[in-house]
């Protein structure tokens, strides 16, 4: 109730919050280990397995071929858990941690399972399928990590659909700058510059090598482009140059932001693709592995 | 132009104020009888506008309780939308709590899994009883005088419906400190006005017939001069000292101090009940203008003749840097002000008495009761343990010449990370969120997982934008913040909008929405939005006369009805969303923290 006595506490909270910052931290990474720790031990217990199978004159393959399946099916549970939005079964951030690890376990499952080097066109689609996977999801898991920074980085963040509005915004600001230089002679230059290299660039979306990897190369030496007409500009045409360039980079500030948003979606939605195709082909796999087995 | 009827579109009546009254089953003699009876037979008719008679009024925002002795009329904790007149019998209001009072705050939690878990395991044992935490100290640990046992509530159901009562209202009534209320009387008010939980429960004591005036009602029954004055002063005779028992510092007082205190005490009220239409136009100047037009209640410098106790609404402390103000914190209702140099004059009568070291400002509407220095001198100081007053100010901004130090000093919160945080929840007002949305920028990719989530919660509309203020990495987006004070509610004229008894969640009831969009403008976060009605095979409404689209308001009720809720924190794959009590900032500190 009292002001100073709840200040008084509410600074000793706020004096422990960097204790309360490591101590998440710790209890993060103790969380961290344990999971790694875990994918270790069921490696080496599915090891452990497929040596006594294959040590029993059994067929290893069928050992280690179940837990795979089982993995895979598990692994596939996520799409599934994200569609059943009402359901409570524990927070989906759980879920995608729980799928990462699993993810690990998978692959050292499909190393017992099938090695690096296999047989047949059947089996040869599916490892390219499965490696494919693998780099996609370690590559889904590489950009939500660093895709928020990047993001971050490239100014205020845009809502995705708000994008389009803002492109088109800033190529109508563009648009009349370069209207107005156009009518003087002192700035026709920057008319000239905006045809020739701008039109493109405000009013075309981007190549697909900057959406994939985007940089801030041609941003760059768009405005090296424009600094360059210096010498044949007035005081007024620098100014208008200036606001041309202000608009080159806030244009490709959205742009990046764009490629990355696209390129996080993207490469989920192509590793749950993959996900299902691969599954597809594993029903097939393991019919034709019981259909001519000789065990 | 007529409408052309397609399949995905229905014509239907433009719902309007009062379809749906608080009780269908009221007769007309019965609102004859109840117009007779004080305080509506002293009404001025002329008070009350033309479309909206004293007559519809009774009519359309009360109902005519019946309860017998030991029913529950009223529960502490539970958030209030009604008056209630007492017209016959007399009901018992108990001044201390009955029950531990649980608290269902799941969404502010930043629980791990593992927590979770054990959590699941661990029993429950509800031990958040309000009263032993605000009064637990470590001489108390062993009560001088034991409580009595918890009263048992009974559930019985019969033809009128079920009751819940009480099954022992004698016992009740000798264990636990309490007020009777008779004919004529009216409890609740304040709970309602304020859009506050009750503070108190009430009990029926006899037999007795009780209208419950919901707050629409009552809002338009305060026009009435005579009403309202009586309101006012049932509120000093009763409430007020209800009021100054809970605050601890108060607590070993004696019922005459206690009178002689409340004697003394000025009730003040600062800045507009609707502050919302006044913080959209100053949101638009610079922060020290706006801090500068906010409604001052104590100048730093000034002497401080008062402690001075927030009842309802926030406040800034501030103080003077340069030419600008600098944020220290903010205070909620039941925080004070001014008790450091209260207590500074108290413990060295000696010295000449320091001023007021910070300011205070209105954050929008803000009810204060002003205790005087004096009186609290005399009476509450020297029962207060010297553990339980402020620190010693051993070198003050102020003194009686005025400014010593031009410093703003030592902050009131030492962790410099929160202080610009707090000014910027206090600028942006999102001190009154109690679940506010917050993003962290460093985690969302943007997949809006959480908007789909939520759009799959509610027929495919999405209840909030992902996007809204910033702060570093932290994103506040506009999604209902199911407010500690929600303006949103004062104008409602059908009582659409409302807060959940136990939970505090703000919800629309779309079926008594009328679609007059006084909550969307009257929200200052822009967190509710007008869409169009459809029924439920998801076909438009268009209005039957006008054949304009029917609107409702849309806002985000946290899920409320399903069991993983709210859909939106749960969707989130990188656990970047989270729903989170701004209105205290400390609580907010072990999600930073985890942050990073």
């Amino acid at each position: 109730m009292n002001a100073s006595v709840s200040i008084a506490s509410e600074n000793s909270g706020a004096m422990n919050s960097t204790q309360v910052a490591k101590h998440q931290s710790a209890r993060a990474r103790r969380l961290r280990i344990l999971s790694l720790l875990l994918v270790t031990l069921t490696g080496g217990v599915m090891y452990l397995v497929s040596q006594s199978a294959d040590a029993s004159l059994g067929n290893e393959r069928f050992a280690t071929g179940y837990a795979l399946a089982t993995v895979c099916v598990l692994l596939a549970l996520l799409p599934l858990r994200k569609k059943m939005v009402r359901a409570n079964l524990g927070s989906i951030a759980i879920w995608q941690a729980t799928h990462q690890y699993l993810g690990c376990v998978c692959l050292l499952a499909y190393g017992l399972h099938a090695g690096f080097l296999v047989n047949g066109w059947i089996e040869i689609w599916l490892a390219v399928t499965f490696w494919f996977i693998v780099a996609s999801g370690f590559f889904s898991w590489y950009i939500n990590r660093t895709s928020p920074k990047l993001i971050r980085a490239a100014g205020m963040h845009v809502l995705r659909e708000d994008l389009p509005k803002k492109k088109r915004e800033l190529a109508e600001q563009a648009y009349r700058l370069a209207l107005s230089a156009a009518g003087r002679n002192e700035s026709a230059v920057l008319a000239d510059f905006y045809r020739l290299h701008l039109t493109s660039f405000f009013n075309r979306p981007r190549s697909l090598r900057f959406q994939a990897f985007p940089t801030a190369s041609k941003c760059r030496s768009l405005i090296a482009g424009l600094e360059e007409l210096d010498r044949y500009l007035g005081n007024e045409g620098k100014s208008m140059r200036d606001e041309i360039a202000r608009l080159v980079d806030a244009k490709d500030r959205i742009d990046f932001q764009h490629a990355i948003q696209v390129r996080v979606r993207v490469v989920a939605s192509l590793h749950s693709v993959l996900l299902s195709s691969f599954i597809l082909l594993c029903i097939a796999h393991v019919y034709l592995a019981f259909r001519f087995s000789s065990h | 132009m007529p409408l052309k009827l397609s399949s995905g579109i229905v014509v239907v009546d433009r719902p309007v104020r009062w379809d749906h009254p608080l009780d269908p089953a009221m007769a007309s003699h019965d609102l004859q009888w109840m117009l007779r009876l004080p305080p509506f037979s002293g009404m001025n008719p002329d008070s009350f506008a033309p479309n909206c008679s004293l007559l519809d009024i009774l009519k359309n925002d009360c109902k005519l309780h019946q309860f017998r002795a030991g029913d529950i009329v009223v529960r502490e904790g539970a958030y209030g939308h009604s008056a209630y007149l007492i017209l016959d019998g007399t009901v018992r209001a108990f001044l201390e709590p009955l029950w531990r009072i649980k608290h269902e705050d799941r969404s502010t939690a930043v629980d791990s899994f593992l927590s979770m878990l054990k959590s699941r395991w661990r029993r429950q044992d509800n031990s958040e009883d309000r009263r032993a935490s605000r009064r637990a100290t470590p001489t108390d640990s062993i009560p001088k005088n034991p409580q009595p046992p918890a009263p048992v509530q009974m559930v019985k159901s019969d033809s009128s419906g079920s009751r819940v009562f009480l099954q022992d209202i004698n016992a009740v009534v000798d264990g636990y400190e309490s007020n009777s209320l008779g004919v004529g009387e009216i409890f609740g008010e304040m709970a309602a006005i304020t859009r506050t939980p009750h503070r108190y429960t009430v009990i029926a004591d006899s037999e007795c017939l009780v209208m419950e005036i919901r707050w629409q009602g009552l809002r338009l029954f305060r026009r009435d001069r005579q009403f309202r004055d009586q309101l006012d002063q049932q509120y000093r005779e009763t409430s007020l000292k209800t009021n100054l028992r809970e605050i601890e510092l108060f607590r070993f007082l004696t019922d005459e101090s206690l009178e002689q205190i409340a004697a003394a005490t000025r009730l003040e009220s600062y800045g507009e009940m609707e502050w919302f239409a006044d913080y959209q136009i100053n949101k638009q100047r610079d922060l020290q203008e706006r801090i500068e037009t906010e409604p001052l209640i104590v100048s730093e410098g000034d002497s401080a003749d008062d402690l001075l106790l927030i009842r309802n609404g926030f406040a800034r402390v501030s103080c003077e840097i340069g030419n600008g103000h600098q944020t220290m914190w903010y205070l909620g209702r039941g925080r004070f002000f001014g008790l450091d140099e209260v207590a500074q004059n108290y413990r060295r009568p000696w010295e000449t008495p320091l001023p007021y070291q910070h300011s205070l400002r209105a954050l929008g509407y803000v009810d204060i009761l002003r205790i005087p220095k004096d009186v609290l001198i005399e009476f509450v100081l020297p029962n207060v343990r010297r553990s339980e007053l402020p620190p010693v100010i051993d070198s003050p901004r102020y003194d009686v010449g005025g400014l010593v130090v031009a410093e703003a000093g030592k902050p009131l919160i030492a962790n410099h990370e929160l202080v610009s945080l707090v000014e910027f929840l206090v600028d942006e007002r999102l001190i009154n969120g109690k679940r506010t949305m917050m993003i962290d920028l460093d985690r969302c990719t943007g997949c809006d997982d959480c908007v789909k989530a939520c759009a799959a919660t509610h027929g495919g509309t999405p209840r909030f934008v992902r996007n809204g203020p910033q702060f570093g990495p932290l994103m506040f987006a506009h999604a209902c913040m199911h407010c500690e004070d929600p303006v949103c509610m004062i104008g409602c004229p059908t009582g659409a909008i409302g807060r959940d008894s136990e939970t505090g969640v703000v919800s629309i009831n779309s079926n008594t929405c009328i679609g007059c969009k006084t909550c969307s403008e009257s929200c200052p976060y822009e967190n509710i939005v007008m869409v169009q009605r459809t029924d439920s095979r998801g076909r438009l409404a268009y209005d039957r006369q006008t054949q304009l689209p029917i609107l409702q308001a849309s806002k985000c009720d946290l899920c409320h009805g399903i069991s993983a809720r709210p859909a939106c924190q749960n969707a989130c794959p990188h656990a970047a969303l989270v729903r989170l009590d701004t209105s205290n900032v400390v609580s907010l500190t072990p999600w930073l923290g985890a942050k990073g």
